[in-house]
């Protein structure tokens, strides 16, 4: 039995592998600069950003470049993971309906595909904070926090690319509905203590991630035991309903597709 | 002989569901409100395969023939588990490989060697399975000299020869096959049809769907006749083979008539 386990989970391991590896290249595919193109987009998005709002959001925000780009690169996964994530069935119509394969696996390696590049980020925000002289610390405490964060876009990517199979429109409903999430979550401007955002961004798992990384990384405070249950509460119901979803409905992908 | 046989179906039925509406979208619904012509048509229910029962046991060939849209495809699916059959059983001991479409899981825009490597991996192979088979699947394949090159730029033969090559070395307990001996030239095919006696003098059990009868004869233990869905006929091959001749014969004829 103890064989056999060893045996899936190394084929299912090397599945993701091979699958990643194979979305990694496809993506750089002809591609001079590769990677960096993945760094130069929100890297844009942050110079505009800290250009405008530096002198006025920011201006009583300890450390603000700092704050702004862990804010985009946070999000920049989430978004990015659950947009490849939700067509991913749909994209390889062809495969599922030759190979039995593994569907949730194929959804994780979209998941990972795009925590790669995220990877990039993080290291690149580390670079910049070095440079600015704030030395990141609890980093075991921020790793609990990302894999959080993976795991949270995880669920959600389980639960929009079930639901893509048979409704188009969530594409375009994401679409609005992400944008307006980006607004609702203090990524380039603070929550003051008793305004409307403090309690609102109580029910929004993406300030618990990227609140609470921000305080680890650059400002070194250990979030308090309420943000932490909140954390762990958004990223548990994310993936019951995700993958419950997900495991309802699977069954009816293939005549869909 | 086995008793316990290693594919077993039960009374499986596989329909498909034709919705009411092509399209159904709000907008077409207002269209459709202001026009006099009717575009809807009437919700409907097609029997991919129904009923359909058989057993294969340890080392059998079991050949699948039929018109197109017979439900052979559908039939290889529902064993391969890549579909969940509406009613009935089906139970498969031993892992299984299905070549259902030589052509997928090749990317055109990744390297013949990467595409080796992701090719066993969705075919269930380990890192250290893929790594044994790498220089073999090459050989088999005869693409030495292409293996950084890319499958677009490769002839449509050499890459159902690459498909063909990797998902032998799968070594499965099933097989399932479905029209894969077109694949390459005639040097090939026969290289291919070669490489199946082995495979199938090795104990693994076949089953495979294919329209060039005399490949059934020479390789098939028994035959199954699917017709609209339905077992028309199930047991040795000659005697059903000679039937489907002459059934397709007959229907040629009434064809050119009715012509």
């Amino acid at each position: 039995m103890q064989k056999f386990v060893s045996k899936t989970f190394r084929r299912d391991l090397n599945f993701l592998y091979e699958t990643t590896k194979a979305n990694f290249k496809l993506q750089n595919e002809n591609s001079y600069l590769g990677v960096i193109w993945y760094l130069l987009g929100p890297l844009l998005l942050f110079g505009i950003l800290l250009f405008v709002f530096s002198k006025r959001l920011g201006v009583n925000v300890e450390h603000y470049p700092l704050y702004l780009l862990f804010g985009l690169i946070s999000w920049n996964f989430f978004a990015t993971a659950t947009n490849r994530s939700m067509t991913v069935f749909l994209r390889n119509a062809g495969l599922l309906k030759a190979l039995p394969i593994r569907l949730d696996l194929l959804v994780a390696s979209s998941v990972i595909h795009a925590f790669i590049s995220h990877v990039f980020e993080i290291a690149l925000f580390m670079g910049i904070a070095l440079y600015l002289g704030v030395v990141p610390t609890h980093i075991l405490l921020y790793i609990v926090v990302l894999i959080h964060a993976v795991i949270f876009s995880l669920g959600v990517s389980f639960f929009l690319s079930s639901i893509y199979v048979f409704l188009r429109d969530i594409e375009q409903v994401w679409s609005v509905l992400t944008r307006a999430w980006w607004f609702a979550t203090p990524i380039f401007y603070a929550l003051t203590s008793n305004g409307p955002g403090s309690k609102v961004s109580l029910f929004n798992p993406l300030y618990y991630i990227i609140h609470m990384s921000r305080e680890l990384l650059i400002y070194g405070r250990i979030p308090g035991a309420g943000l932490w249950m909140g954390l762990f509460a958004f990223t548990f119901v994310s993936v019951a309903v995700g993958y419950c979803c997900f495991t309802r409905l699977k069954v009816h992908f293939i005549d869909r597709i | 002989m086995n008793t316990l046989p290693i594919i077993s179906l039960r009374n499986v039925s596989k329909k498909f569901h034709v919705p009411k509406r092509k399209d159904k979208t709000i907008l077409s619904y207002l269209a459709h409100a202001f026009s006099e012509s009717d575009h809807l048509h009437a919700e409907q229910n097609i029997d991919a395969i129904s009923h359909v029962s058989f057993d294969v046991y340890k080392g059998e060939v079991l050949g699948i023939i039929g018109k197109n849209a017979s439900g052979k495809t559908t039939l290889l699916r529902v064993i391969a588990g890549i579909m969940q059959p509406d009613s009935g059983d089906v139970d498969v001991r031993g892992s299984i490989t299905s070549l259902i479409n030589l052509s997928v899981g090749l990317q055109p825009r990744l390297t013949v060697r990467d595409n080796i490597h992701l090719a066993c991996a969705l075919l269930g192979m380990n890192r250290k399975e893929t790594r044994q088979n790498f220089d073999s699947i090459i050989m088999f394949g005869e693409l030495k000299q292409y293996i950084h090159m890319y499958p677009f730029q490769l002839s449509t033969g050499m890459n159902q020869r690459l498909s063909f090559s990797i998902a032998v070395h799968t070594t499965p307990e099933v097989l399932l096959l479905d029209e894969v001996f077109s694949a390459g030239d005639i040097y090939f095919q026969q290289k291919a049809a070669q490489k199946m006696k082995e495979l199938i003098e090795s104990d693994v059990t076949v089953v495979m769907v294919s329209h060039d009868l005399k490949k059934i004869v020479e390789m098939c233990d028994r035959v199954l006749w699917l017709e609209s869905g339905v077992v028309r006929a199930y047991g040795p091959v000659k005697p059903i083979i000679q039937d489907y001749r002459n059934y397709s014969k007959m229907n040629a004829e009434k064809q050119k008539i009715s012509i």
